[in-house]
């Protein structure tokens, strides 16, 4: 195969990991692996925002930069991809074979909208109860999760400003929890946002970054970190302005 | 503290599950990515079961049980092991402290923000290296096989 043909499959593959929640080590390890299957030598080089790689081959170095505009997490993306780099390593198989593959996982339909939004409502119900709330805080915190999972509906239609929609969310969370609390007697409004807010808040981004840092990637652990903050600064904003905007009009 | 047991194992089964479909988990896998947060949590749990939340250092005993889980079942059932980690940590992440740091910062109180922050920290940190403890260890020992 040639050498272009290699470091496209590389790539893409690297860049897919990267955008559906790959570690960092990860990224870099599949490129390298994919390349070493062809002979090629290469260095890739991964972060959370882009990915740039260069392979030096017959016909001198050829170097790529990709940029990673949106990114989710998609656990059977990321185990499909790895399987298919074990593949290659092991079967060396053609170029159309792989490309056809990675099609294949790109197009991969994830759970129906009801289903994610029942598992958002699910969560809200079962953080309340794990914080220590009462049954009547978890079932409030269950409707406003089932609001929270239309809304995630609603932005995947554009998902160019990914700090607009925690905003609102945020918002949507500090406006409806209480109203929805008080309709059960003896209920906290608080304990209901936090067990929302679950749903939305960067644990996993915040525990990556640090096994980013652990493993010696420091430039993508800190801005993994600083992603994370960020993230909860806007998720709090949404949720101060929200509680701020119920109490002006109740 | 029998029921509380069963109480807490069926929540963070629950509490893996949820999130994790929203991560778009395999479907073969899912109960399995439950089952490793509730061991997790659980055994957590049984190290003091007085406690109204898990300290640092329970966070960590579940941290590695939830990674060694995950190695073996990676093994297993064919998947990465990021697959059954990343749910099964979720019961323990430090998100709502988080959370809370930011919000006590806007209430402009510093001191309650200072201990959330690093509750939030150190909490992110113990369960980092709890599983980089246990994926450098089976490493280790695949690569001795190997030779």
């Amino acid at each position: 195969m040639e050498q272009e043909k290699i470091l496209e499959i590389a790539v893409r593959a690297g860049l897919m990991l990267l955008s559906y929640g790959g570690e960092t080590y990860r990224v870099e390890d599949t490129i390298r692996r994919i390349c070493s299957s062809y002979n090629l030598k290469c260095e890739p080089f991964a972060l959370p925002t882009g990915l740039f790689v260069s392979a030096e081959g017959e016909k001198g170095v050829t170097t790529i930069c990709k940029r990673v505009s949106y990114r989710t997490v998609d656990l059977t993306k990321i185990a499909r991809i790895n399987d298919l780099s074990r593949r290659i390593e092991r079967d060396r198989p053609d170029f159309e074979k792989i490309t056809a593959e990675l099609d294949s996982i790109a197009e991969d339909k994830s759970y129906s909208y009801l289903t994610v939004i029942i598992s958002y409502a699910l969560t809200s119900f079962t953080y309340v109860l794990i914080f220590g709330g009462s049954k009547a805080e978890a079932l409030s915190a269950l409707i406003v999760g089932v609001v929270l999972g239309l809304l995630r509906h609603v932005f995947s239609i554009d998902r160019s400003f990914p700090f607009i929609e925690l905003f609102i969310d945020g918002l949507v969370a500090g406006i409806l929890s209480p109203v929805i609390a008080r309709m059960f007697s003896g209920t906290n409004a608080y304990i209901v946002i936090i067990g929302v807010l679950t749903n939305l808040v960067p644990g996993v981004a915040l525990t990556n970054g640090i096994r980013d840092l652990l493993h010696g990637d420091t430039v993508s652990g800190l801005s993994r970190l600083g992603e994370a903050v960020v993230i909860v600064a806007t998720i709090a904003a949404g949720t101060g302005v929200g509680l701020f905007l119920r109490g002006v009009f109740s | 503290m029998m029921v509380q047991f069963i109480r807490n194992f069926i929540l963070s089964f629950l509490g893996s599950i949820a999130p994790s479909i929203a991560m778009n988990i395999e479907k073969r896998l899912l109960l399995w990515t439950g089952l490793g947060g509730a061991v997790g949590y659980s055994i957590a749990f049984a190290l003091n079961t007085s406690a109204t939340s898990l300290s640092v250092s329970q966070t960590f005993a579940g941290a590695v049980a939830v990674a060694v889980y995950s190695e073996l079942m990676a093994k297993k059932l064919k998947a990465p092991a990021t697959v059954f980690c990343v749910p099964g940590i979720i019961p323990f992440l430090p998100g709502i402290a988080a959370y809370q740091t930011i919000q006590s910062l806007v209430e402009n109180n510093i001191q309650k923000a200072a201990g959330h922050a690093v509750d939030t920290m150190f909490k992110a940190f113990t369960i980092a290296f709890g599983i980089m403890i246990v994926t450098a260890l089976f490493r280790l020992i695949r690569k001795k096989r190997a030779i």
